[in-house]
């Protein structure tokens, strides 16, 4: 077992007003800079947070992916739980990117879901494949057999996901026109800059956020490893069956 | 490569002694094409609809196979005879997803037929060629993912539901490129008896993917 | 509501103002959520950090008493400058880590990383 041991809570300051700044810049360039859409008007506010959140929850569950992919390789339990937060934090986002987008569906279309936009579907599908993973954690008792499993699982979800968007796509001839696409190559030069610093805003978010669960979860093992150290294993309280990585 | 055809060969002996899985299967197919005549309420189907319920329909049986697919290893000690073998892991995910799509080759050469006598309106012979293409990318697909899904399952407590739970999602876009591909095939008019190559390319991808990140990831799922 | 029309007027706060305004509280809401998630987890770090420091006092305590009988016992009496080494019999290994300097200097479980 390496030695070295890690502060996640490192710059964790100095990150999270970073994100407060971008992240009110964002709104302000929002509401305030960015032209209302020649279609949509003010509903196409909406793609501002819905689509940030969808790619940030996307990268972020491949993220994990890759760092299974480094507990795989090492052993290293520390990276089963960057791999474990990573995906429960990316899961958060997604549902939010699902509510918003469904929100978005009802205001420009009149349907709480459409079928008929392929990265709505698509999303919806990687989001349900995710929601099985605190499951399955959850149902495996021998903490390193979980990290392994639930590392295996994580790879195979991570390049799961750029898979299930080729075929999605391809599967739905386009009935509405696409206001939006993922490059967003389509979009004008302001509305494009305004995206951008929302996008930036989001994953400075999620950088956060994992960074701070981190340095939760690291302080928890500390005092459970000091109180080994102080007090001697017996005094450990067996730890309860869960599905986070300890 | 030798220790995969014994593996198989075990495990295709082993089906054929006790008739364990197949049957089941094959009896799940047809009451779920019963439920399908009821549920819809209608005696013939053709197209997407069919294309539709053959998918669903397949999807439900094969979930048995998947379920089943490692308890005898896992029930009398095969895995620890195994890993005490000096022989190669993937050996036994090789056996494992060969004697699996056997298991789905076996379905649906009785389900498939059993579909066309049901409830397939149009006949079912001139689209059979391309079905047949189809239905092997489709079950290649499912053999793969069931084998990997099956591996982890069977050593959660709640064996029975992590597997499909995992399984179906994961497999959506090949069950999605199936039924889409199988659809045209199943018109009334069928100009052609090939399926669009735009699903076969697809799930031919997606096979080939899942082929390779399976041989990478199942020696994990071994090791103790 | 009607106070937030007089200071932003220019919001459009119709139909579509109305869907924009729930995809952004859905935003919020979320972080929130997840604030209050992490709030449980604080708070019962908090409460784990409260017991291991009343476990290793408690500790103290009982090697506190140990030693002084210890010392009672032997007829020169008077406080040495170290506790007897009574209390650390490889039997009692809780009593053996908790030596003056030892509970203090957490520094020494930091780097150390055991199978969790």
């Amino acid at each position: 077992m390496p030695s070295r041991s890690t502060t996640y809570g490192t710059g964790l300051r100095g990150l999270s007003i970073a994100t407060l700044v971008v992240i009110a810049a964002a709104l302000t360039m929002v509401f305030y800079y960015a032209p209302l859409d020649a279609d949509q008007g003010f509903i196409q506010k909406i793609f501002y947070i819905h689509v940030p959140l969808a790619i940030v929850s996307l990268l972020g569950f491949v993220f994990g992916g890759l760092m299974a992919v480094g507990y795989l390789l090492t052993g290293d339990r520390r990276w089963d739980m960057r791999s474990y937060v990573a995906i429960h934090l990316s899961l958060i986002f997604g549902i939010g990117a699902l509510v918003t987008g469904s929100i978005w569906a009802k205001a420009s279309w009149g349907h709480w879901w459409v079928w008929s936009e392929p990265t709505l579907v698509s999303f919806l599908i990687v989001v349900l494949l995710f929601c099985t993973y605190q499951p399955l954690r959850f149902s495996i008792e021998d903490p390193e057999r979980q990290s392994r499993y639930a590392s295996v699982f994580a790879i195979v979800a991570g390049a799961f996901v750029p898979l299930n968007f080729i075929a999605v796509r391809l599967a739905q001839q386009y009935v509405h026109p696409r206001v939006l696409t993922l490059t967003g190559g389509n979009l004008p030069g302001s509305m494009m800059l305004t995206f951008l610093v929302s996008l930036i805003g989001i994953a400075m978010l999620f950088a956060t956020l994992w960074k701070y669960e981190m340095a939760s979860k690291n302080a928890r093992s500390q005092v459970r490893r000091l109180r080994r150290t102080l007090l001697g294993d017996d005094a450990l309280a067996p730890a309860g069956r869960s599905a986070a990585p300890s | 490569m030798r220790t995969a055809l014994v593996l198989l060969r075990k495990d295709l002996r082993l089906e054929l002694r006790t008739l364990e899985t197949v049957p089941a299967m094959v009896l799940l197919a047809l009451v779920t094409f019963i439920v399908f005549h009821f549920g819809l309420d209608r005696d013939t189907i053709a197209g997407q609809e069919a294309a539709g319920v053959l998918v669903a329909t397949l999807l439900f049986a094969a979930m048995l196979g998947v379920n089943r697919l490692f308890v005898a290893e896992r029930e009398q000690g095969g895995f620890d005879a195994f890993l005490l073998a000096p022989v190669d892991r993937s050996a036994m995910l090789l056996a494992k997803a060969a004697g699996l799509f056997i298991f789905l080759a076996a379905l649906e050469v009785v389900a498939v037929p059993a579909f066309g006598l049901f409830l397939l309106g149009p006949s079912l012979a001139p689209p059979l060629p391309g079905l047949i293409a189809v239905l092997a990318l489709a079950d290649l697909a499912i053999a793969v993912i069931g084998t990997l899904v099956s591996a982890i399952a069977i050593h959660t407590r709640a064996r029975d539901l992590i597997g499909p739970v995992i399984g179906l999602p994961l497999l959506l876009p090949a069950l999605i490129a199936t039924a889409r591909a199988a659809g045209p095939l199943l018109r009334f008019t069928h100009a052609a008896g090939a399926p669009p190559g735009k699903w076969l390319a697809v799930l031919a991808l997606y096979d080939l993917v899942f082929a390779l990140l399976a041989y990478a990831v199942f020696d994990f799922l071994l090791e103790d | 509501m009607t106070g937030l029309y007089a200071i932003a007027p220019a919001l459009p706060l119709g139909k579509a103002g109305k869907f924009v305004v729930a995809a952004y509280i859905v935003f919020v809401a979320l972080i929130l959520v997840y604030v209050a998630i992490m709030a449980a987890r604080a708070q019962r770090l908090e409460s784990e950090l409260a017991q291991l420091r009343r476990d290793v006092e408690a500790a103290r305590a009982v090697e506190t008493a140990r030693a002084d009988e210890a010392r009672e016992e032997t007829p020169a009496g008077g406080r040495g400058p170290r506790p007897p080494v009574v209390a650390s019999q490889r039997d009692d290994v809780a009593a053996a880590r908790s030596g003056e300097p030892g509970w203090r200097a957490g520094g020494t479980a930091t780097g150390e990383r055991g199978p969790a």
